[in-house]
């Protein structure tokens, strides 16, 4: 976790959120008014204890009149309820046009993030950060900035007022608070320390956990779960341990903040025994510092407890910038338009995560041909297919499609002439028939069925309560993998794109349905740019061209007759796929 | 351990929870009253101050010292009393927090297993983690702060009463304007907050759900669609936002100006009693000074109303799991299996949410031999398998081994009988050896090396950075489905059970050698019963028995050859199979074929 600055996170979510500050300043300036209102009183009492002491202030000989007291503090009254309405309302709108606009601009940054940056878990983190961390972030910038400043602003004019009465006496009420000041400075340190500590022995705790919960019937099974329970009960005994010292370093300062800002008070009553001061301040300068002191320190002794929970929203906007960090996707200006649909490889590299995924690959994907890609698992082989969805862009080299960089021809257009059929792109939230006609949105009813029936998912699909209109996914009815596949098959046979990507999966589902899956994905490839990700050898053993994979690196290409004399690693996989043939069926 | 119902209220639950640590919470807020007394005390030394000037000026200098003195005893006493209250009211809120974690797990430890499938994780993640911690900010800060609210006030009107009745009843005069004005601002906030919590919540659902689908929609050109959702969503949000802040910043601006108006009354009524010589200027200003510490502190008690709704809703969460009842143990007998036993099903019904899952299931299992379940996705062949191993427990009928009822073996018996690799594998952070060894941390290398390879797995392990003390953490996504499927059977063989389950655990034999796998279980795992829940078939012909489930029920059973003669399902599997398995694409040209291996 990087350092928490309040000052710096709160311009840089200004700057994020595109909105201009000033409306918010101006809801800030009123804030602070309403609170100066709160001195009104004790400056009245003031006054008129002046009058009464027969030291009356020039001009102010009216507060001696009870009549015009209640009269001055209506006013000032009225005029409180005036500043905290329109102050609070400026402040909260504003506040929350804000947070609106970041969100707005976050959640659009995140639609260009490379598709492969969007594997499952890392959305849960990111979905985690633009859901909780922003709303934590908007309730207290909605809620207590305004608050922190306000009481800031009414400390500083109350000192202001008593310099304006006796600055020697208000240079002493307010000498220890440089030093109290420093006692936060340095706590933010230890404020940040331990946090940090506690997050980390928080997330410890809670993967234990969900470690826990996962594996609860598999630790049943092999009765450990009274083991882990045991391991869980210590780790929850040293999370309350470590709470407690945490809480003493990360309080502690705090608390030390509010002692020092008091004892101002102290030095305030010390400085009086200065012989020179001593004798020199009129008694109603006292009474005017003993009236107001607690106007000045009380603000402070607020805003402390305001700066704890403003740096709380920091730590989670430290997060949301790790997810502005996420660089997305250069998107053309002018998308030019491929004349064909042969794909290929120029020399093409990438790497992920600090490693090489694929190596200075070349290929050559002639249109309406199907190509095979193959080779031992961590080769490379969803990577290569991924380049050509552009999950990522490669770090060197091109993939053209056509002719034409993927890179220049925009996503939108490349996602019109690719069609794809894997494990990242199956089934989004919402009814069967919504996620059909994402293929397709102006296919009849009838071409949804054919397609359905095609693709072997008809059957199960209208048994299903509501039919086409079931709702799926992770918000609805949970589909089978081969259910998923086929609904995925029937998809792409409704969008009809000239170029198909492939993975063969080998979900586990019973022969039946593998081999309905199989009479559809052949009604697919045909006329088409086919390319595909096989694991068992034999299904592309008539493909046009097989690409073997190994470690990043393209090692063997051909047809299979080609290969299998080359004598190399393709003839060994097919060796040890080949004794795996079930006994043919008389 | 305390038994809950699951209708328990939030509030009770909470008592019941606090229930050993009562008393040293009662310390805790014994202290804050005692705090509160010692914040008072400045305000009475400058009272001291200001009578001294008002009256004898002249001695004020000399008086100093001895105020200073005071101030300097009182501020140190607050602070110190505050600080020792914070500290019990902490080691409180931890001490009951880590006792409701631990109540939580071992209730999870003992849960019916159906009910926990039910949960999901994330759920009862939140409840353990997130809705315990919310906990904290109640225990630790809100029960010394609102008694400081409440108690202030109190001793503060008491004073004012012993200073002068008139100017005490100037103050609290604005009392009733402050709870008026409260109670109209509190009017409609438990529906702003409800509308406001929906809101959020919906808002959050979209952003997750876009997140999570933005590869289909990308890919299928759907994504602008559901990002205008998206904004229309966020749009709704704000205007509720802004139409909530409109509606509540009126009264709300009304009731923090009105906490401040008690000096409407008392500066004037004080200037009036002063003329008529019935105060003294002092008392007017202590009086004044006072005030701000009674009606403040209904601010705080005013936020504490709006942040203990979501504490109640955690403590909702965890009733249900709270309630779930401990199963009556079973004292292990120590019963040891050197032969396995004969292990029969017997009329097994059970149904899940109404439906049928296995209907008048009736199997038996010879001693060593291997059995394999096939049938269509489904049927109930894990089901079967569950119930073996005592995850589930039917309605009627049971497991009975060697003619005994199986419910009548402690679980640690029944574990050490039966053993069984689930389809969902699940390795925990730590080495592949420990993962391996979790049921025999005493396991030869030989076993390891025997158990990895009839696995298929020994390559695969060796393949790794530091093969067996590979950390499995480290691995991430690198281990594929099939390649976990490996290391469980391998730790099930390991466990070495008489009796061995592998729930669809042979999925990773497609691309490999199914048959080989069946043929080396015989070889290196003599005289073990095996149960294998297979979806292919490849090897099924050295089974002892296959029994075939179809909707329920057990459609048939017997070896290979006998299957082949009598059981429809049977032949068209096997012919599916081969069908498959000879499958091949061709040429995008139109030409395809389907050729039969």
């Amino acid at each position: 976790m990087t350092n928490v600055n309040v000052w710096i996170s709160l311009r840089r979510i200004f700057a994020r959120s595109g909105t201009a500050a000033r409306p918010l300043l101006l809801g800030l300036l009123l804030r602070v008014l309403e609170r100066c209102c709160e001195l009104m009183p004790y400056l009245l009492c003031y006054l008129w204890l002046c009058t009464i002491l027969e030291v009356p202030r020039p001009g102010f000989g009216w507060a001696a009149d009870p009549g015009w007291l209640a009269l001055a503090l209506i006013v000032s009254f009225v005029l409180q309820w005036l500043l905290a309405y329109g102050g609070q309302k400026r402040c909260f709108l504003e506040s929350y046009r804000i947070i609106a606009g970041y969100r707005e601009r976050l959640i659009e940054r995140m639609r260009n993030v490379p598709i492969g940056e969007l594997r499952s878990q890392r959305v849960g983190q990111l979905a985690d950060v633009v859901t909780d961390d922003i709303n934590r972030v908007e309730s207290i910038f909605a809620h207590v900035l305004a608050d922190f400043v306000a009481a800031l602003g009414l400390s500083l004019v109350a000192l202001l007022v008593l310099a304006s009465i006796e600055w020697r006496l208000a240079l002493a009420l307010a000498a220890l608070v440089p030093l109290a000041a420093l006692a936060l400075v340095v706590s933010r340190h230890l404020f940040e320390r331990a946090g940090l500590r506690k997050h980390v022995l928080y997330r410890q705790t809670s993967g234990l956990l969900v470690e826990f919960i996962g594996g609860l019937t598999t630790l049943r099974l092999f009765h450990r779960a009274d083991a882990w329970a045991q391991r869980l009960t210590a780790a929850f005994a040293d999370l309350r341990r470590m709470s407690l010292s945490i809480e003493k370093w990360g309080g502690g300062p705090v608390m030390l903040f509010r002692f020092l800002v008091e004892c101002g008070l102290l030095v305030l009553l010390l400085a009086g025994t200065l012989s020179v001061l001593g004798d020199e301040i009129p008694p109603v300068s006292w009474i005017a510092f003993f009236l107001l002191a607690y106007k000045f320190l009380g603000p402070l002794l607020e805003a402390a407890e305001y700066l704890v929970m403003l740096r709380h929203a920091c730590q989670s906007e430290v997060k949301l910038e790790e997810a502005w960090a996420l660089q997305p996707l250069a998107e053309p200006l002018v998308a030019k338009t491929p004349g064909h649909f042969a794909v290929s490889f120029d020399a093409v590299s990438f790497s992920h995560g600090g490693e090489a995924r694929l190596r200075d690959i070349s290929i050559e994907i002639p249109e309406r041909s199907v190509t095979a890609i193959v080779g031992p698992s961590g080769a490379g082989k969803s990577t290569l297919l991924h380049l050509l969805g552009r999950f990522y862009d490669p770090d060197q080299g091109a993939v053209r499609m056509g002719g034409v960089d993927l890179r220049e021809m925009g996503s939108e257009q490349l996602y019109e002439k690719v069609s794809a059929v894997f494990q990242q792109v199956q089934i989004f939230d919402g009814t069967i028939i919504e996620n059909l006609r994402a293929g397709r949105e102006d296919a009849s009813d009838e071409d949804v069925r054919q397609a359905c029936v095609a693709a072997d998912c008809a059957d199960f699909i209208e048994r299903l309560p509501e039919g086409y209109l079931t709702r799926v996914g992770e918000s609805g009815f949970a589909l089978s993998g081969g259910e998923r596949q086929r609904l995925s098959i029937a998809r792409a046979l409704l969008k009809d794109a000239p170029v198909l990507l492939l993975d063969e999966v080998t979900a586990a589902v019973d022969p039946q349905s593998q081999m309905a899956i199989h009479r559809a994905l052949n009604t697919l490839a045909r006329d088409r740019t086919l390319i595909m990700v096989a694991h068992r050898l034999s299904t592309v053993r008539n493909a046009d061209q097989i690409i073997v994979l190994d470690r990043g690196c393209v090692v063997e290409s051909g047809k299979h007759d080609v290969l299998l004399r080359c004598d190399g690693l393709y003839a060994a996989m097919w060796a040890a796929q080949a004794s795996d043939e079930p006994t043919p069926v008389s | 351990m305390r038994n809950f119902r699951a209708n328990t209220s939030a509030p009770r639950l909470l008592y019941e929870l606090t229930a050993s640590h009562r008393l040293v919470m009662v310390v805790a807020l014994l202290i804050t009253f005692l705090a509160v007394l010692a914040e008072l005390l400045p305000f009475w030394l400058l009272y001291q101050a200001i009578s001294t000037l008002v009256l004898t000026p002249y001695q004020f200098v000399e008086t100093l010292p001895f105020l200073a003195a005071w101030l300097a005893a009182a501020l140190m006493l607050k602070y110190l009393l505050y600080g020792a209250a914070y500290l019990i009211s902490h080691h409180v809120a931890y001490a009951i927090m880590a006792t409701a974690r631990n109540t939580l797990v071992a209730k999870l430890v003992a849960a019916p297993l159906p009910w926990l499938h039910g949960q999901g994780s994330g759920a009862l993640k939140q409840s353990v983690i997130q809705d315990v911690e919310r906990l904290e900010g109640f225990l630790a800060h809100h029960t010394i702060e609102i008694t400081a609210a409440i108690l202030a006030p109190l001793c503060v009107a008491i004073l004012l009463f012993w200073l002068d009745w008139r100017l005490a009843l100037a103050v609290l005069a604005i009392g009733p304007v402050a709870l008026f004005a409260a109670m109209l601002g509190m009017r409609g906030v438990g529906n702003d907050h409800d509308q406001f919590s929906l809101a959020t919540a919906n808002l959050n659902n979209v952003v997750v759900e876009y997140l999570r689908n933005m590869p289909v929609l990308k890919v299928f050109c759907r994504s602008a669609s559901h990002f205008q959702l998206l904004q229309s969503r966020l749009q709704a949000y704000y205007q509720l936002t802004t139409s909530i802040t409109r509606r509540t910043v009126p009264v709300w601006s009304l009731f923090t100006s009105v906490l401040g108006a008690h000096m409407l009354l008392v500066l004037p009524l004080g200037a009036w009693l002063y003329a008529r010589g019935e105060v003294s200027p002092e008392d007017v200003a202590l009086a004044l000074m006072l005030g701000s510490a009674i009606f403040k502190p209904l601010l705080k008690v005013s936020r504490f109303f709006m942040e203990i709704p979501p504490v109640l809703a955690g403590l909702r969460r965890m009733a249900p799991i709270l309630a779930l009842p401990v199963p009556p143990s079973i004292a292990s007998r120590s019963v040891t299996f050197s032969e396995p036993p004969l292990v029969e099903l017997r009329d097994v019904d059970i149904q899940y949410g109404g439906r049928s899952v296995l209907a008048d299931v009736s199997l038996c299992l010879r001693p060593g031999s291997l059995n394999v379940l096939v049938g269509p996705s489904g049927a109930g062949k894990s089901t079967i398998a569950h119930i073996m191993a005592g995850l589930l427990v039917p309605l009627t009928g049971g497991v009975f081994i060697n003619g005994r009822p199986m419910s009548e073996l402690a679980d640690s018996d029944r574990t050490r009988l039966v053993g069984m690799a689930t389809q969902e594998v699940f390795l925990f952070n730590g080495t592949i050896r420990e993962n391996l060894c979790l049921a025999r941390p005493d396991a030869s290398e030989a076993d390891i090396t025997k158990a990895l390879r009839v696995a298929q797995a020994e390559v695969l392990v060796h393949g790794l950075p530091d093969g067996l003390d590979t950390q499995v953490e480290e691995l991430g996504t690198r281990l594929s489905g099939g390649e976990r499927q490996r290391i469980a059977v391998a730790r099930l063989l390991l466990a070495d059970t008489p009796i061995l389950l592998l729930d669809e655990a042979t999925a990773f034999a497609d691309s490999l050698t199914q048959r080989a796998f069946f043929w080396d279980l015989r070889q290196a795992y003599p005289g073990k019963t095996f149960v294998i829940v297979a979806h292919r078939l490849a090897g099924i012909e050295c089974a002892d028995q296959i029994l075939v489930i179809e909707q329920g029920r057990l459609s048939a059973n017997g070896r290979h050859t006998q299957l082949m003669q009598r059981n429809g399902y049977y032949q068209s599997m096997m012919r599916c199979e081969a069908s498959c398995s000879g499958w091949t694409l061709t040429s995008g040209r139109g030409d395809l074929t389907t050729s039969q291996g």
